[in-house]
C-alpha cells in the first residue's frame, strides 16, 4: 500500500532536506492524482469470458493428465511391490524356485496375512493342488491301461497269426 | 503486505486446480492488469493478448507462490511479461526496420476509451522511458509503496524514489504545457 503523506516525507527526509523533502513529497502526490484522474480502461466482457474458458480448458487438461500419470505410477508401483515382496519371500525362506508355485504362493501368503486367511487359503491352494494331482494320475492310469491294452492285444494278434507254424 | 484471509483461501482453491477459484481471480484482478498493461502499450490487443498470457502464466506458476504479498507477485510476472513483449518489438523493429510503422501499431488512439485527460496522460508516458513509465504504472495499479518497488526491482529505494519522482515531475509538466499549448489553439 502507498505511503501516507507523512510517511512519504519521512522518506523523502533521508535523501533531501526537511523543506526539499516537503516539496517532493507535493509533486508525488500532484502525480499521483494526475494518474489516478485519468480513467482505467476495462477488458472487454468477452476476453474475460475467453480467458475463464481458457484457464477451465487447461485445468482440465492439466487434472486428465495428472489422473493418467497416478494410475501408471500406481501400477508400477504395485509390480514392483509384488516383484520385491516375492523375490524377499524366495531369499528369507530360501525356497527353490523349482518348489511347487503352492508351497512358494503359501509362503507369501503366510507373511503378509492373519493365520485365518492364511488357513483358509492354504486350504483352498491344499484342495486345487490335490484335485490338480488326482487328476494327473487319473490320466497316468487311464494311460497306462490303454498301453497294456493294446500290448497284450498286439501280442494275441502275433500269436494267432504264427499258429498255423505249429 | 500480507494477503486477507480469502485471498489465502482463493489461493490455495487455485493451487488444488479449482477453475471457479480462477474464475474469481479474473474478476479480481483483470481491471487492474488490463490497465497496467494499456497504459503501457496504448493498445487494446496487445494489453488482451497480455492479460490472456498473465493468467495462463498464472496458472503454471501458482504452485509455486510460498505466501507473501500476492499482489507484488502478480505485478511481478506482468511486468516480467511486459518486458519480453518490449524486447520481442525490439527485436521485430530492427528485423523489420519499420519503426514508424511499428510506433503507429502501437499508438492506437484511446480517445475512445477514454476522456481528454487519460488520452494526455497516454501521450505522455510515451515521453518516458519505458522503465519509469513502468514504475509509475506499477505504483498506481498495484498502490504499491516505494519499499515495494524497489523490492520487486532489485535495487535501492533511494533509486525507485529518485526515478518515479522524477517521472512524475516530467509527466506533470509535460501535461500543463500540452493543457496550455491546447487552451492557446483554441
Amino acid at each position: 500500500m502507498k505511503e501516507s503523506r507523512e510517511q512519504l516525507e519521512k522518506l523523502l527526509g533521508r535523501f533531501y532536506d526537511k523543506e526539499q523533502a516537503a516539496r517532493a513529497a507535493s509533486e508525488i502526490e500532484v502525480g499521483d492524482a494526475l494518474v489516478a484522474g485519468g480513467m482505467s480502461p476495462w477488458p472487454r466482457p468477452e476476453v474475460i469470458a475467453h480467458i475463464k474458458a481458457s484457464l477451465e480448458q487447461e485445468l482440465a487438461v492439466r487434472t486428465k493428465r495428472k489422473i493418467v500419470s497416478r494410475r501408471i505410477l500406481t501400477a508400477a508401483a504395485a509390480c514392483l511391490l509384488a516383484a520385491i515382496s516375492m523375490l524377499w519371500v524366495v531369499g528369507h525362506h530360501r525356497i527353490l524356485p523349482s518348489e511347487s508355485p503352492v508351497v512358494i504362493g503359501t509362503t507369501v501368503i503366510q507373511e503378509f496375512f492373519s493365520d485365518d486367511t492364511v488357513s483358509e487359503i492354504s486350504s483352498t491352494l491344499d484342495d486345487i493342488s490335490k484335485q490338480i494331482y488326482d487328476e494327473e494320475i487319473a490320466e497316468k492310469n487311464d494311460s497306462w491301461e490303454t498301453d497294456a491294452g493294446n500290448e497284450i492285444e498286439e501280442m494275441t494278434l502275433i500269436a494267432q497269426a504264427d499258429f498255423w507254424k505249429g | 503486505m500480507s494477503e486477507q484471509p480469502d485471498i489465502v483461501e482463493l489461493l490455495e482453491e487455485c493451487k488444488r486446480g479449482n477453475p471457479a477459484a480462477f474464475g474469481r481471480l479474473v474478476d479480481l484482478y483483470s481491471g487492474r492488469c488490463y490497465g497496467y498493461f494499456y497504459r503501457l502499450t496504448g493498445n487494446r490487443d496487445t494489453s488482451e493478448e497480455l492479460l490472456s498470457d498473465l493468467y495462463m502464466r498464472l496458472l503454471e506458476k501458482i504452485s509455486s507462490f510460498e505466501g507473501g504479498s500476492f499482489e507484488k507477485w502478480l505485478f511481478t510476472i506482468a511486468s516480467n511479461l511486459f518486458r519480453d513483449r518490449l524486447r520481442k518489438q525490439y527485436r521485430q523493429k530492427r528485423l523489420l526496420e519499420e519503426k514508424a510503422a511499428l510506433d503507429e501499431i502501437e499508438s492506437e488512439p484511446a480517445k475512445e476509451i477514454d476522456g481528454d485527460l487519460s488520452d494526455r496522460l497516454q501521450r505522455g508516458l510515451k515521453m518516458l522511458d519505458a522503465e519509469t513509465a513502468e514504475l509509475i504504472m506499477m505504483r498506481f495499479y498495484g498502490d504499491f509503496s516505494f519499499k515495494d518497488l524497489s523490492e520487486m526491482r532489485q535495487e535501492p529505494i533511494g533509486t525507485t524514489l529518485s526515478k518515479v519522482h522524477r517521472g512524475l515531475k516530467k509527466l506533470k509538466e509535460w501535461m500543463e504545457d500540452s493543457n496550455e499549448r491546447k487552451q492557446r489553439t483554441t
